[in-house]
């Protein structure tokens, strides 16, 4: 990969939850520790957490401070009207890929808009994935293929994923309703997040009430 | 002359508007279902529920309110309101939907929740029984489980008589749940066949 192009993942959330975690861990084993930054992370705690996988930044990417490092800033929004292509990485400066570090709601509020791109019209390019919704590392996954000259039809995805497992005669299922890039047949979802949704372990967090927030 | 198909519409719009009143005011007594019958005298209302004091209220101050609200918002003729309740609640889809959503009010995690109502509906005789809940929690992706158990039937004349099937919602402050469960009645299909296998000193 091209030193100057980062994978900038602007957390949007309020809290930083298990699950959104795994997504950000697998995103930086996808395009690789060193390609990734993580903007607007409020907390010192937290900003120690991520920094075992990417580097990070207490400020937004919408600040100067952080906007300025880089001199084209791509943010993909699955509401912006143009598709993602290889032609938008022919660029000689350095180039920033913004993904909005969200857990998305079904059907989608079109936070990314609200949050970041309305901020940066004017100085970013907006990009969509084909206009569905996906997890971050499966954005992160996308946006590295196109990156590496794939057009966006050549990949394929899914719509929708359903995880299945029986306990005490009991069919258990979790359907998650986003768009996952499909890898040798599989779609992308980290291992680690599957066992997580199934395991009891997301109960006791949620029932915490905290949303599997964490505390150091 | 009396347009046929528009009186028995609007009947049929009156009663749906009648249950669905009467679900949201009492959902948590364990609303079933109602019943509406005009008699010369006026309309008999039969109401099913888990737990009819709740809508019968302290000496039947409830009762008398509801009469009033049937007669003036809805245009029911001198309403003679009667609460019976379910025989078994457990094999209700909707008791055990409001069920879920006042569980789930009430602070407790929904797959706790799915699991112990679907195992007190086999536990009640059901065929099969399938819950559906869907929502978002603060912080975490909107999702939606899925818990089934036994035998569902989807298709065929079967599902009219044998699947009890409803929808409850439940408020939380991240947002709301949606909850869908279907209870196959523990009935028999006319159209079932059993192929009996051949014992052993017959296949001799």
């Amino acid at each position: 990969m091209r030193k100057k192009i980062k994978f900038v993942i602007e957390h949007l959330e309020q809290l930083l939850s298990k699950w959104i975690l795994i997504e950000y861990k697998h995103s930086s084993q996808i395009v690789g520790k060193e390609n990734v930054v993580f903007t607007n992370v409020r907390r010192s705690d937290w900003r120690k957490i991520l920094l075992r996988i990417g580097e990070v930044y207490e400020e937004s990417i919408t600040s100067r401070r952080i906007h300025s490092m880089f001199d084209k800033i791509i943010i993909l929004d699955p509401q912006a009207k143009i598709l993602l292509s290889p032609k938008d990485f022919m660029y000689c400066g350095s180039i920033a890929i913004v993904i909005g570090g969200i857990l998305g709601d079904n059907p989608p509020k079109g936070r990314t808009r609200k949050l970041l791109t309305e901020k940066m019209d004017n100085i970013a390019e907006i990009r969509n994935l084909g206009g569905n919704q996906f997890s971050i590392d499966g954005a992160v996954f996308m946006a590295y293929q196109i990156l590496n000259g794939r057009e966006i039809t050549e990949i394929p995805i899914i719509v929708g994923w359903e995880e299945k497992r029986i306990m005490m005669g009991i069919e258990h299922s979790v359907f998650l309703p986003y768009a996952y890039p499909l890898v040798e047949g599989r779609p992308l979802i980290s291992k680690e997040l599957l066992e997580y949704l199934m395991s009891g372990e997301i109960v006791f967090d949620e029932e915490e009430s905290k949303g599997g927030l964490i505390e150091e | 002359m009396v347009n046929i198909k528009k009186y028995f519409v609007s009947r049929g719009l009156i009663k749906t508007k009648i249950d669905e009143y009467l679900a949201k005011e009492f959902y948590r007594a364990g609303y079933a279902g109602v019943d509406i019958q005009k008699t010369p005298l006026g309309t008999r209302v039969v109401i099913y529920a888990e737990r009819p004091a709740m809508i019968i209220g302290r000496r039947g101050a409830t009762i008398r309110a509801l009469a009033q609200i049937l007669e003036k918002k809805f245009g029911l003729e001198n309403p003679q309101i009667t609460v019976t309740s379910v025989e078994n609640p457990e094999l209700s889809a909707r008791i055990m939907a409001f069920r879920l959503a006042v569980a789930l009010e009430r602070g407790y995690h929904f797959r706790r929740a799915a699991f112990i109502a679907l195992r007190r509906i086999m536990e009640a005789g059901a065929l099969g029984a399938e819950i559906v809940i869907s929502g978002k929690l603060t912080s975490e992706r909107a999702r939606s489980e899925k818990y089934r158990a036994g035998r569902i039937y989807r298709t065929g004349d079967q599902v009219n008589y044998m699947v009890e099937k409803a929808v409850a919602h439940a408020l939380l402050k991240p947002g709301i749940y949606g909850i869908s469960v279907r209870i196959v009645k523990p009935l028999r299909p006319l159209d079932e066949i059993v192929v009996m296998e051949k014992s052993s000193a017959e296949a001799e």
